[in-house]
């Protein structure tokens, strides 16, 4: 069973892909949703004639508010329950393509039990599924195939025309949103969009570390206080290090920045539900394009902001294979939400008045960084242009409260389920390596030799083997880095001061980039495997990571080296 | 309207970019600066497409309240520690004055 939803106000590409669905399959029912807006504009759907048009159940619902909500839930179970006989819905295209539909579906010889007249179009519309379940292909000449794929398009379109003209009412004289338009007109302006769009993102993240901070505050306090009184209480035996230690200090020092992962969701989830994230899409389209990409990318993209994992997955509506890989392999330099915790802490100790700013120079350069890695990659494997953009931009909205508040749990849930897991197990290794050997100092523990068996790679970055270890632990989860930091530091309350003792501003500076752009999260490289379906692009995105991590790294120091 | 709201917020930036009236703040001056083209672009917009000059009032008055809500939430919440700037001080009655008018422009936009 299919459920087709259809923008109420807008619904023509809506019921194009309705028509699409029914060609295959008739067991479908239309969601006309955001009915309300519809409403408001003065449009009325005459929902019987729609469905009388379509054949289907039509259910009109408010997304939103959820209106309708449960309407659409009991039409699903009585389609699915009643179970009529659902044969797909025959369209008559006139008589040239339907000859051609017959003739075409009689020399298709398909191993996947689709029906041959749905197979036949999807071949006049050069659809790739055709190729991959069908052993033979008929030769047809490529100018008489765009023709029929015209006269198919033209003749969907003229179907919708009858629909809307019967069943809707008031939508030829309705207002054209003008503020809709005028709004757009100035923040998609040629000039103005990309400024105004960095000067957004500058204010998100202003906000993100100011506005947060006291409730970071509030909660490393918290945190400081409840290892002490573990400690108090217990003693200082092991259970006492490893409880307060290991667990609290390492879990805690990650826990510290949920206020910060949660308001830069709050700020993404009021531009996304306002509608102005597909406009940034549609500014960015132009940068997009010099670097051989496409705003359908940049799309994907915005996604890092929050997981690389759900940004790569996301490519899979890039048309074109070549920008999907490029798109793959470029987003681990996006910076993630499990990296603003590192970014947080490092740029708090160390430029305490700018920790905003350097927060918005950070995330500008993981776009630069991206963007270039495209040009490159682009130059260095493929030729040709993307594929031009074509989206249809949202109406703008109001975000509501109960959506904002969603959005915000829905994606920083992640983060702290993470922290009571990967963060939890990785703080508890941490603590075993650098505790054991037992009677030994640190500088002679696990983690230590670990460390400094790679350090001599990163020395010329200015790292040491504790930095080195907490990089080489980060590889697992981004945030694990802060926790190793806190534990190789000497724990909640003092690394901060360790940390800044040990550490000149220039070489925190470079690690803030080596971390931005170096190896992405196992979670990441494995979607990038899966998402590629090959090892060869994972040890790619792995090693081209490190080294433009490395160079990034090195050239901060050595200029700021040269400044200082 | 146009010139003269993106005259104020062009001084306003410069004075953060350069140090003026101790309100040094690049980045915001950069933004300020943003919100000063808004306005401009606005004014140079063709007379007979009175909408888009309105447009520009509109949009530029929603961001210039965003950026005195910022203001006055970073002060709030440094209370303790800084002191409001002049030219931060500023931009709040210059950010509610802006979103008066861009009230009246969003009824023009709508007339």
């Amino acid at each position: 069973m299919v459920v087709v939803v259809v923008d109420a106000l807008n619904p023509e590409q809506g019921l194009y892909l309705l028509l699409q669905v029914l060609e295959l399959r008739g067991d479908v029912i239309l969601n006309l949703n955001a009915v309300d807006e519809s409403k408001k504009a003065g449009v009325n759907v005459d929902v019987k004639e729609l469905s009388k048009h379509t054949g289907v159940h039509v259910v009109e619902t408010v997304a939103v508010t959820g209106e309708g909500v449960p309407k659409l839930l009991d039409t699903i179970v009585h389609v699915y329950e009643t179970r009529p006989v659902h044969s797909p819905v025959f369209f008559d295209y006139g008589e040239k393509v339907e000859f051609w539909i017959q003739k075409i579906s009689s020399m298709l010889d398909c191993s996947r039990n689709f029906p041959g007249r749905w197979l036949a179009i999807r071949f006049i519309e050069d659809d790739e599924l055709v190729n991959r379940v069908c052993e033979k292909l008929p030769s047809i000449d490529p100018e008489l195939r765009k023709e029929l794929s015209l006269e198919l398009a033209t003749q969907r379109h003229k179907h919708i025309d009858v629909m809307i003209r019967e069943a809707y009412s008031g939508r030829n004289t309705r207002k054209r949103l003008p503020l809709d338009e005028a709004i757009d007109h100035v923040l998609t302006h040629r000039f103005l969009g990309i400024p105004i769009f960095l000067a957004i993102i500058y204010l998100v993240f202003q906000l993100t570390f100011e506005i947060a901070q006291p409730l970071a505050d509030f909660i490393e306090n918290g945190i400081t206080h409840l290892a002490d009184f573990i400690t108090r209480s217990l003693g200082s035996g092991l259970v006492s290090s490893f409880i307060s230690e290991g667990l609290v200090e390492g879990v805690g020092a990650v826990l510290v920045f949920t206020p910060n992962i949660f308001l830069l969701f709050l700020a993404m989830g009021i531009l996304e539900e306002s509608g102005y994230l597909p406009r940034a899409a549609f500014v960015m389209d132009r940068i997009m394009y010099a670097m051989k990409l496409s705003g359908r990318s940049f799309v994907s993209l915005i996604l890092g902001f929050g997981c690389n994992v759900p940004a790569i997955l996301s490519t899979r509506s890039i048309p074109d294979p070549k920008e999907r890989l490029i798109t793959i392999m470029i987003s681990p330099f996006i910076t993630c939400s499990a990296r603003l915790p590192v970014y947080v802490l490092i740029t708090g100790i160390f430029f305490p008045e700018k920790a905003g700013t350097m927060l918005f120079l950070i995330y500008t350069s993981s776009i630069l960084i991206t963007g270039i890695s495209a040009l490159l990659l682009n130059r260095m494997l493929f030729k040709g242009s993307p594929v031009p953009l074509i989206m249809e931009l949202p109406r703008y909205r109001r975000p509501t409260l109960k959506g904002l508040i969603l959005y915000m749990w829905s994606k920083g849930k992640h983060f702290l389920q993470k922290a009571g897991t990967i963060i939890l197990f990785a703080s508890m290794i941490i603590w075993f390596l650098s505790t054991f050997p037992l009677g030994t100092s640190m500088e002679d523990s696990y983690a230590a030799t670990l460390g400094k068996f790679v350090q001599p790679l990163l020395r010329p970055l200015g790292y040491d083997w504790k930095i080195t270890t907490s990089l080489i632990f980060g590889m697992a989860a981004k945030e694990v880095v802060v926790s190793s930091l806190a534990n190789l530091y000497g724990g909640q309350g003092k690394f901060m001061d360790n940390l800044a003792r040990e550490l000149d501003p220039v070489t925190a500076f470079s690690l803030l980039f080596f971390i931005m752009a170096y190896v992405p999260c196992f979670a990441t490289l494995a979607v990038v495997r899966s998402e590629t379906g090959s090892t060869k692009w994972m040890i790619f995105t792995l090693i081209y990571g490190l080294a433009v991590a490395y160079i990034l790294a090195l050239m901060v120091k050595t200029l700021g080296g040269l400044l200082t | 309207m146009n010139l003269l709201m993106g005259t104020a917020y062009m001084l306003l930036a410069v004075v953060h970019m350069f140090k003026i009236y101790g309100g040094y703040d690049l980045f915001l001056g950069m933004v300020l600066l943003v919100e000063a083209g808004i306005y401009f672009f606005g004014f140079s917009e063709n007379p007979a497409e009175e909408k888009r000059k309105y447009a520009h009032t509109y949009v530029g008055g929603i961001m210039a309240l965003w950026l005195s809500i910022y203001v006055v939430l970073k002060w709030l919440i440094n209370l303790s520690s800084a002191e409001l700037k002049l030219p931060d001080l500023l931009l709040i009655p210059l950010g509610i004055l802006a979103f008066v008018i861009a009230r009246v422009a969003r009824r023009r936009i709508l007339s």
